[in-house]
């Protein structure tokens, strides 16, 4: 294929200023929301981030572009799963863990349901909120957990077609070098499981 | 005679160095090799989902068609696969995605066809948030930038098409303003989304004191190569979470200079292919490799593209 030629440039000035005002605005949409969520130490971001973010969220909500980015960050930490038992018509249980390796090929749909465990996760509402958080802010935090357990275990009835299902979080706690050299290596040891409170321990008060 | 040098003011340099940015006319080679790959990669992503599509996106899926409407409240976005609860139109409707995704990678009815895979790709990520991750946060940018972009001009069922016809569009130049554009956005959103990656790790302990390779390469979850031989090799671990930080910080900077721009490109196929073999995110690795191609020079695309093309017309009998 032969090289092509360059032509030279037939916008006009109007349509490039109209262009960059474009550009700069969609710059913003996609450059403010992880400033937003890099400015947030506790429970809320910073003001101007905050002020910004109040402009282009909606555009960066509609067009996916509502990221902080944080990829393993701050920290690697330990990863999170679900274990669930089923109780069967006929009384046996049986007890399933999401995400499994074992039954969930390939890599990328087991890394949606390590997803969707983490997801759980990380919607738990916190132990401590701080007290200026208006009342109806907190109860969200609250239903939005609860509509997801919710939505989890209705899924799984349906699933395994069964009335009952007990759901559980587990953390899988990490073993750091010097445990490792002292001989710790098997990284899916029983007692590396942690389990974690499915309800929080701060309900919400009408 | 006058021999004064026109001046030139500090707002005008600054206008010339933008038109230069944005609006000079470019090839679309490497936007057309970017459409091959991600539309492949939106049709992989979204054969997955058909592993279990009821699971997923069905009315009683892991999160529910109502828990997502109302994760989404308020937030600007819509999803057509909310008001989808028949399995027979929910399969219909995946497969007509499937089939946009394939046409987007093939370069069929591209300028339609592009603008599809975007919108498609984007109702699916308001959907199903939650089960989402950095691979879906790309596949997104990319169908985006390439729905402006003119990637089905060449490498395309579309080119071969208009050739063939000997259409007018045959004959358009291919260097055009919004080649350059879709580009230019790939470009800074990647410089973005490294830049905010490496503040994000340099806020937590483990990234300064050089552990945090070590809790990524152990994590059970993630692990798809046994790299625990490295416990010993503080030095080695240490290395890696200081070099990762290091370059992902400095790329926004070190990604335009023509000479520093290849080892920054060398260093984001080891960290991604990194990504891919040890932590199991091959996908994740690929498609970020993919927009990396966004610092690819057209016409280095060309040359290797067109290579490749003439070494194996040569190899047939």
């Amino acid at each position: 294929m032969a090289p092509s030629q360059t032509p030279p440039t037939t916008i006009s000035r109007q349509l490039k200023w109209l262009l960059s005002l474009l550009l700069l605005f969609h710059l913003a949409a996609v450059v403010i929301p992880p400033f937003t969520f890099a400015t947030r130490t506790g429970y809320e971001s910073s003001p101007l981030a905050q002020l910004m973010m109040s402009v282009v969220r909606p555009y960066s909500n509609a067009l996916y572009l509502n990221h902080g980015y944080f990829f393993f960050a701050p920290s690697p930490g330990p990863s999170h799963l679900i274990e669930y038992d089923v109780l069967a018509k006929d009384g046996s249980k049986e007890t399933f863990r999401i995400p499994d390796r074992q039954s969930q090929w390939p890599r990328l749909f087991y890394h949606r349901h390590l997803m969707l465990a983490e997801w759980i996760h990380s919607n738990f509402p916190p132990e401590t909120v701080p007290e200026w958080v208006p009342l109806d802010e907190k109860r969200r935090l609250h239903e939005v957990y609860r509509q997801l357990i919710t939505s989890f275990q209705q899924h799984l009835q349906h699933r395994h077609d069964v009335q009952d299902v007990t759901l559980r979080r587990l953390e899988h706690q990490l073993v750091y070098p010097e445990e490792y050299l002292e001989g710790k290596h098997d990284l899916f040891a029983p007692e590396l499981y942690r389990p974690l409170p499915l309800k929080p321990g701060m309900e919400e008060t009408p | 005679m006058n021999t004064q040098l026109p001046s030139t003011s500090w707002s005008s340099q600054w206008r010339q160095g933008w038109d230069e940015f944005w609006f000079t006319p470019m090839p679309p080679h490497t936007l057309a090799l970017i459409r091959i790959v991600t539309g492949a990669m939106l049709f992989y992503t979204h054969l997955v989902w058909a592993l279990d599509l009821q699971a997923f996106v069905g009315s009683r899926s892991w999160i529910s068609t109502d828990t997502s409407q109302f994760l989404q409240e308020g937030n600007s976005t819509w999803s057509y696969l909310w008001y989808i609860s028949s399995p027979t139109l929910l399969w219909t409707t995946h497969l007509v995605g499937m089939a946009v995704f394939a046409m987007l990678s093939l370069g069929i009815f591209t300028r339609v066809t592009s603008v599809l895979a975007w919108l498609i790709a984007l109702c699916y990520c308001h959907r199903l948030e939650g089960a989402l991750f950095g691979l879906d946060q790309i596949n997104a940018l990319l169908a985006m930038y390439l729905a402006i972009s003119p990637a089905g001009q060449v490498y395309s069922i579309d080119s071969w098409w208009n050739k063939r016809e000997n259409s007018p569009e045959a004959q358009d130049s291919l260097a055009t303003i919004r080649a350059n554009i879709s580009t230019r956005l790939i470009q800074l959103h990647l410089c973005t989304i490294y830049l905010f990656s490496g503040i994000g790790k340099m806020r937590g302990n483990e990234w300064w004191d050089g552990s945090a390779s070590w809790l990524a390469l152990a994590n059970p979850e993630y692990q798809s190569l046994d790299m625990t031989w490295l416990a010993s090799r503080h030095l080695i671990l240490s290395a890696i979470t200081h070099v990762t930080v290091l370059w992902e910080t400095s790329f926004c900077l070190l990604i335009w200079p023509r000479l520093t721009r290849p080892v920054m490109l060398l260093m984001a196929v080891a960290v991604h292919a990194g990504i891919a073999l040890c932590l199991g995110m091959i996908t994740f690795g690929c498609i970020m490799l993919i927009a990396n191609l966004a610092f690819v020079s057209p016409q280095a695309t060309q040359r290797c593209l067109d290579r490749l093309l003439r070494g194996r017309a040569g190899q047939s009998p």
